[in-house]
């Protein structure tokens, strides 16, 4: 008892020296005091604007609006929806991400660079392509289903559909967070189970699955979390299942009911945080697999036959669908009426750059703007939570986390309600929609700083201050140089990110500053699939062209700086 | 190059590390006085509080409680890149992204120094330290040797009132390391810079510094030159700490004007006047090179040789004495025939006029 009254108030010194510290220090305190600034408007104001409409339909404090919620059984139905479609696009998801990594790193199968290309392709895609794609194959006019099968009532729109698409858009999560963990496996392991007799499937089930166990269950509720906050999917391809993000969208911008729509995004939030929370605060700790930085002796223990042949097919198959999606919107991007008239034809391409020229315009001025400025934060914000120290700091990294596990349509939602007045009066602007990029990619970006961060030597960041150095110039000539690497990894990433976000920019949208995204939205709902087709294109164009061009002028992202000695 | 003089003073430092688990108190109560041109080590064994005392002086961390007076002046609450203090630090700590010459003139961008100026500082200091010509690399092209100099001209460069280094050796291996020790010593003293030094080599330490301090468990055990250290431990610990020793049970019988009577080994003995009362039992600090082995009827007492270890210059041996009692005696300059084998048995003698007994460690 008395101890630990006594840690307590050591606590409560270390802490007021803390601020001692800081408050020595100007220009720090302003940078934390800015940054915090920022996060409280940005991130935690417009998801409590969002929780206090919901609870205060008509400025009086009820539950009224969840209660007709959970009163009515399609709504009930629709939350059912959402979590039964995340189950089984995480669960899918999963294995396929598994299968890829395990086939990459420990199968020794051929034609590896490739399959890991397809395993990541699926990240920089543009949102609706998979599911245009998927209407152009499998659709009423499907080519496979009409075309080459004659179905006349087959429907791909609900459950089936939206399972095939996020699937094949989600299982990269899984495939990134498993690939790292499998190459931080040692064989060393694998391989002493093997000499102390295990046979090879005893050591896949004894010794590899459970030490990828924490990385499984990491990417479960990674691909649970982006089904469950997917938006572009859904609104095509859901028809008849209903599912919460399409939901909230509907009841919010269709119906003006912003009560409602408020609380179905909050029942939408809650299911994600847990999610996330669980997977950060719990999983994650219990990784077994500590990254030693020595490249491991690259050894196989060759897989049997048969299960190379099993693992080669489910790559095969996977990677040919995502292929045949690309194919497909690249041909629909030149016939004339797919499904009717298969004549060859460069009108959609004038129609679309008619109507699209200007959300090029600005979906690239947006982005222009969005990219550097998370990156820049991303990586003061690193810089914060790694090398200072200061009262305060694990709420401030939690909440600069926090857009991880917030859907996109909580968060258009929220910037909506929160910033249609004076003195934040944003709706409308561009400013709107930057800000929303910054604080839903920069995550990305801090986790970058702070993974190099924690790599190089804190002594040189000493040595300058030491010298006479202060923080500011520290950070600026110091610790930026040496984090360059990680920085360019997050500004490619966040620009990836900004070209192709829908579910909060959807909400932001206005007639001068639109977004290609929900410009392709808008021509696949009046079934111009065409023009949709060549909308993608322009945009997985765009990305990869600004991608090489950052590679070019930045330098490679993956190549490390060596530090200290 | 005139730089100026100024004392560091440690004034009650107290720093506590909150843990997760339990707080960690690093430094407990330390007070110290350091001289202007003086060289100081804080000598102490892993976790004993040396680098977050040497780290408050710069300024690293704030003291829970206590000061920090540079050259006269509280400097507690001075940011570290106001303080002028120098740090060269174990791993180095070079910019890696930097030349060698954009790394030592690094701090002068702080400083009031015209270009030209900074220019020619850096390549006299880079003269100084056995650098010249090294100036274009980069840091990773350079020995540990080298880097090792780029870190102390770095730090000299900027005419700190404090150099401060933690363990700046102990990346080097060991001839390196004692040519660099002496070569920091040269430096430090032409200088005359005020210097504190960090390090849990006793060798390094002794070798090194004006005074050592010996720290355990974040206080500070004793203050003096390296020979009052060595010959006169004021604690067990110090005296375990700083060399191979031999704890010998000296019980006082009765002080006379200029002489004390004493027991030692179950004989009545007299040794020079020592201030401890009748009755009471110290153990004496006999180092193991003031211990002589001779035939076993002249001794004070006589034991039997349980192992003699050859090391070139010396051969240690160890003695197991009748009352469970051992021993370690080394003999330097050992002669072609040894004159004591393992098993042999020899008598012990130390020369009493200069026995130093411990003051607190009553046994
Ligand atoms: N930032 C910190 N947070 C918590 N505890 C710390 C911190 N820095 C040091 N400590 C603790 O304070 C104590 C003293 O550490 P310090 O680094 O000063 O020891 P040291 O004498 O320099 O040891 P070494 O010879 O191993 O370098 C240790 O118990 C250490 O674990
Ligand atoms: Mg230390």
């Amino acid at each position: 008892m008395e101890e630990n009254q006594s840690k307590r108030f050591n606590r409560w010194i270390e802490a007021k020296h803390e601020l001692a510290m800081v408050c020595r220090n100007p220009m720090l305190l302003a940078t934390i005091l800015l940054v915090s600034a920022l996060l409280i408007v940005f991130v935690i104001y417009p998801i409590f604007q969002v929780i206090r409409v919901s609870l205060k339909p008509d400025g009086e404090f009820s539950l009224d609006t969840y209660r007709y919620l959970l009163s009515q059984w399609w709504l009930r139905q629709t939350f059912v929806n959402s979590v039964v479609l995340g189950v089984i696009v995480a669960t899918l998801g999963t294995i396929v991400g598994f299968t890829f990594a395990y086939a990459l790193n420990r199968g020794d199968i051929p034609w590896k660079k490739f399959f890991r290309l397809m395993a990541q392709l699926p990240i920089i895609s543009p949102p609706f392509m998979f599911c245009l794609s998927v209407i152009l194959l499998l659709g009423r006019n499907g080519i496979i289903t009409k075309q080459l099968l004659g179905l006349k009532n087959f429907d791909i729109y609900g459950l089936k559909g939206l399972v095939l698409v996020q699937t094949m858009g989600m299982f990269p999560i899984a495939f990134m967070v498993l690939d790292g963990v499998l190459q931080a496996i040692n064989p060393d392991l694998e391989e002493g189970a093997l000499n102390l007799g295990a046979s090879k499937a005893k050591v896949f089930w004894t010794v590899t699955v459970p030490l990828c166990v924490p990385g499984i269950a990491s990417s479960w509720l990674l691909v649970f979390v982006t089904s469950l906050a997917d938006f572009a999917n859904p609104v095509v391809i859901s028809g008849k299942f209903d599912v919460l993000s399409v939901q909230a969208y509907f009841q919010f911008t269709g119906l003006y009911n912003m009560p409602r729509g408020s609380a179905v995004a909050i029942l939408l939030l809650i299911p994600a945080m847990l999610a996330f929370v669980i997977e950060r605060y719990w999983v994650s700790r219990k990784s077994y697999v500590t990254v030693t930085g020595k490249p491991t002796s690259y050894r196989i223990i060759g897989p049997s036959k048969a299960t190379k042949g099993a693992l080669l097919a489910v790559c095969g198959v996977v990677s040919g669908i995502i292929l045949l999606f690309y194919i497909t919107v690249i041909a629909g991007a030149f016939v004339k009426l797919w499904g009717i008239n298969w004549s060859f034809t460069l009108d959609h391409f004038k129609y679309a750059w008619d109507v699209g020229k200007d959300s090029v315009r600005s979906t690239l001025v947006l982005s222009a703007w969005a990219t550097p400025i998370t990156g820049l934060l991303g990586m003061v914000i690193a810089f914060l939570l790694v090398r200072t120290r200061f009262p305060g700091k694990n709420i401030l990294g939690f909440t600069s986390m926090l857009a991880f596990a917030v859907p996109g349509t909580v968060v258009g939602i929220g910037y909506i309600l929160a910033f249609n007045q004076p003195p934040l009066l944003l709706t409308g602007t561009a400013a709107i929609i930057v800000l929303c990029f910054i604080f839903r990619e920069m995550p990305v970006a801090i986790e970058a700083g702070v993974a190099s961060l924690i790599q190089i030597d804190p002594s040189i960041e000493e040595a300058s201050t030491n010298l006479g150095a202060d923080t500011s110039y520290t950070f600026r000539c110091i610790t930026m140089p040496l984090v360059r690497p990680a920085l360019i990894a997050g500004l490619s990433y966040s620009f990836v990110r900004s070209m192709t976000a829908v579910s909060a920019v959807i909400f932001l949208v206005s007639a001068r500053w639109n977004h290609l995204t929900s410009l392709i939205y808008a021509q696949t709902e009046i079934m111009r699939l065409g023009a949709a087709s060549v909308l993608s294109l322009f945009l997985i164009i765009i990305v990869v062209v600004i991608f090489g061009l950052m590679r070019v002028f930045l330098g490679e992202p993956v190549t490390r700086v060596r530090v200290g000695n | 190059m005139p730089i100026e003089h100024a004392s560091v003073v440690l004034d009650r430092l107290v720093k506590v590390f909150a843990g997760s688990g339990r707080d960690v108190v690093a430094v407990n109560d330390v007070t110290l006085s350091i001289q202007p041109g003086e060289l100081v080590t804080l000598l102490g064994p892993s976790g004993c509080g040396k680098t977050t005392a040497l780290r408050m002086v710069a300024g690293f961390e704030a003291p829970t409680s206590g000061k920090v007076f540079i050259g006269g002046r509280d400097v507690t609450n001075i940011p570290p890149n106001l303080r002028n203090t120098a740090m060269v630090f174990q791993s180095y700590a070079l910019f890696p992204h930097m030349t060698v010459r954009e790394n030592i003139g690094y701090g002068l961008r702080f400083r009031d120094i015209a270009r030209s100026d900074a220019r020619q500082k850096v390549e006299r200091i880079m003269e100084l330290v056995g650098l010249s010509g090294l100036g274009d690399r980069s840091p990773n092209q350079l020995s540990g040797g080298q880097q090792q100099r780029v870190a102390l001209a770095r730090a000299l460069v900027v005419e700190p009132r404090v150099l401060l280094f933690d363990e700046p050796l102990s990346n080097l291996d060991a001839k390196l390391r004692e040519q660099m020790r002496g070569e920091i010593r040269r430096i430090q003293k032409s200088l005359s810079i005020t210097a504190v030094y960090v390090t849990h080599d006793q060798n390094e330490a002794m070798s090194i510094s004006d005074r050592v301090v010996v720290m355990r468990d974040g206080q500070i055990e004793q203050v003096g030159t390296p020979e009052d250290i060595y010959a006169k431990p004021s604690t067990r610990f110090v005296a375990d700490f700083v060399g191979k020793v031999n704890f010998v049970p000296v019980s006082i019988v009765e002080s006379g004007e200029e002489e004390t009577s004493v027991t030692i080994f179950g004989r009545q003995m007299t040794i020079p006047k020592v201030s401890y009362n009748p009755g009471e039992t110290h153990l004496a600090v006999v180092r193991p090179e003031e211990l002589k082995l001779i035939p076993p009827d002249n001794g004070f007492v006589h034991g039997e040789v349980t192992s003699r270890t050859y090391l070139g210059s010396v051969v240690e041996y160890d003695l197991a004495l009748p009352g469970g009692l051992t021993l370690m005696a080394i003999e330097y300059n050992p002669k072609a025939r040894p004159p004591f084998e393992v098993g042999d048995v020899a008598g012990v003698y130390f020369d009493l006029d200069k026995l130093h007994l411990l003051k607190g460690d009553k046994a």
